[in-house]
């Protein structure tokens, strides 16, 4: 080996050295705590809106219920930890000036809230890119809310979803219905980092759902003073 | 403190492996050196991922184009961190993410090296040197279970002074010591951090032969 291979050769095992030894922090205490992302869209309206109706069970995504005709169903979350979240979500929005309208009064509401929980994210891993509830037969359905072909999200969804993750999105009932119209999304949450073992952190998700709505200022009634 | 016995683990064994490719050969390749250093690096200009760390090592080769000067090449790298506690980042279009990250910036300058040297055939041998090249940047957070990362590039220039050891000069095989301050001018955004340009100061120790 003359001079000029020696040098070449020291300067790759250097290169190679150099790029294998970037070191990685330890993230196992981070997946332990709670993150909340919240996104709206900046285009519309917040202004308007007074009222607002809540369900008061949650969808489990990732599964699925059977009923008495044998034919597969959403299946809902509806026990006092449930009722613990969606109660959160109503007490914060009465905070913030709005009010919840029930049963037959839905038809008033000027937004709609639909919370999920994530208990399984198998069924998701081949999703279409990034409106993974399109595949899903399970999922919410605007023919819920009234009259419309499909969802619109106006914002970008950054986030894949993971196992124990509680979503929570306003839709838009004042978006115009129609076939071909579709129901847009006003704000959502993305609450995760709340599963002990395989159990959800009831404490920790009303911690972070109330966090969800102290980061959205724009989420006020401003017609109450 | 794993890493740090990983890196003194590796350093052992070069060394080793040095003195017995060494023999009773005055150096490796004539008129040149080489130096392989654990590094130790303190960010000064930004408070991103602001920690001292030693998570770093420098290779440095060159030819003695006199006694005294010597020219040559390096390649360094550095990673520093932060643990950043729950807070509300503000991001761009109404959203916002709360989370408790840790930061990391991982650095890998290479190019060109120049030395002047003093008492070429001393014990200690002290040098002031200068680095120039360019510096390639990875400003990283990590948070819940995502990386979330921009890879930069900027200039790099950084001037050093340091010692090498021969215990016997005519072996021309011992060990260097050195303190180095850097800029790079990398810049980035990531989240709702600004990063402008990477400051550090630090030392370097190792073997020289």
């Amino acid at each position: 080996m003359n001079s000029k291979q020696l040098f070449s050769s020291a300067a790759i095992v250097a290169l190679l050295l150099a790029a294998s030894c970037q070191k990685d922090p330890s993230t196992s205490s981070l997946s332990k705590e709670y993150l909340v992302y919240t996104a709206c869209d900046t285009e519309r309206d917040f202004a308007g809106i007074e009222r607002f109706y809540l369900p008061d069970s949650i969808l489990l995504i990732g599964t699925h219920a059977v009923n008495e005709a044998g034919d597969k169903v959403s299946k809902y979350w509806s026990d006092s930890d449930a009722l613990s979240l969606v109660n959160t979500v109503a007490s914060e929005m009465a905070d913030r000036g709005y009010t919840r309208v029930k049963g037959a009064n839905r038809a008033t509401a000027e937004v709609g809230f639909q919370l999920s929980y994530v208990e399984e994210t198998a069924y998701f891993t081949g999703y279409s890119s990034p409106y993974w509830w399109w595949d899903d037969p399970y999922y919410w359905s605007p023919s819920y809310w009234g009259y419309w072909g499909g969802w619109y999200y106006p914002f970008a969804v950054y986030y894949s979803y993971t196992t124990g993750s509680l979503l929570v999105e306003l839709v838009d009932l004042r978006s115009e219905e129609g076939a071909d119209r579709k129901l847009s999304v006003l704000w959502n949450s993305y609450i995760s980092g709340l599963l002990e073992g395989k159990k959800i952190r009831i404490t920790d998700a009303v911690d972070a759902l109330q966090q969800a709505f102290t980061q959205s200022p724009y989420l006020k009634n401003s017609t109450v003073k | 403190m794993k890493h740090l016995y990983t890196i003194s683990k590796c350093v052992a064994t070069t060394v080793a492996l040095l003195f017995t490719l060494q023999g009773a050969k005055a150096q490796l390749l004539p008129d040149t050196y080489f130096n392989i250093d654990w590094q130790l690096g303190v960010p000064i200009s930004e408070s991103f991922a602001d920690k001292t760390s030693g998570w770093g090592m420098n290779f440095e080769g060159g030819y003695f184009l006199t006694e005294e000067i010597t020219v040559g090449g390096f390649i360094a790298y550095q990673t520093n961190f932060r643990s950043i506690p729950r807070q509300t980042l503000t991001l761009s279009n109404g959203s916002a993410l709360t989370t408790s990250q840790k930061h990391a910036i991982f650095q890998l300058p290479f190019g060109v090296s120049g030395r002047y040297n003093w008492l070429p055939d001393s014990i200690c041998q002290p040098y002031v040197g200068l680095k120039l090249g360019a510096a390639w940047a990875q400003i990283s957070s990590y948070y819940y279970l995502y990386q979330q990362y921009t890879n930069t590039w900027g200039f790099y220039l950084s001037p050093e002074a340091g010692v090498s050891i021969f215990p016997r000069p005519d072996m021309r095989f011992g060990f260097h010591a050195a303190l180095y301050f850097s800029y790079a001018t990398n810049s980035g955004k990531l989240l709702s951090y600004s990063i402008d340009g990477l400051t550090n100061f630090g030392f370097r120790v190792g073997i020289s032969f």
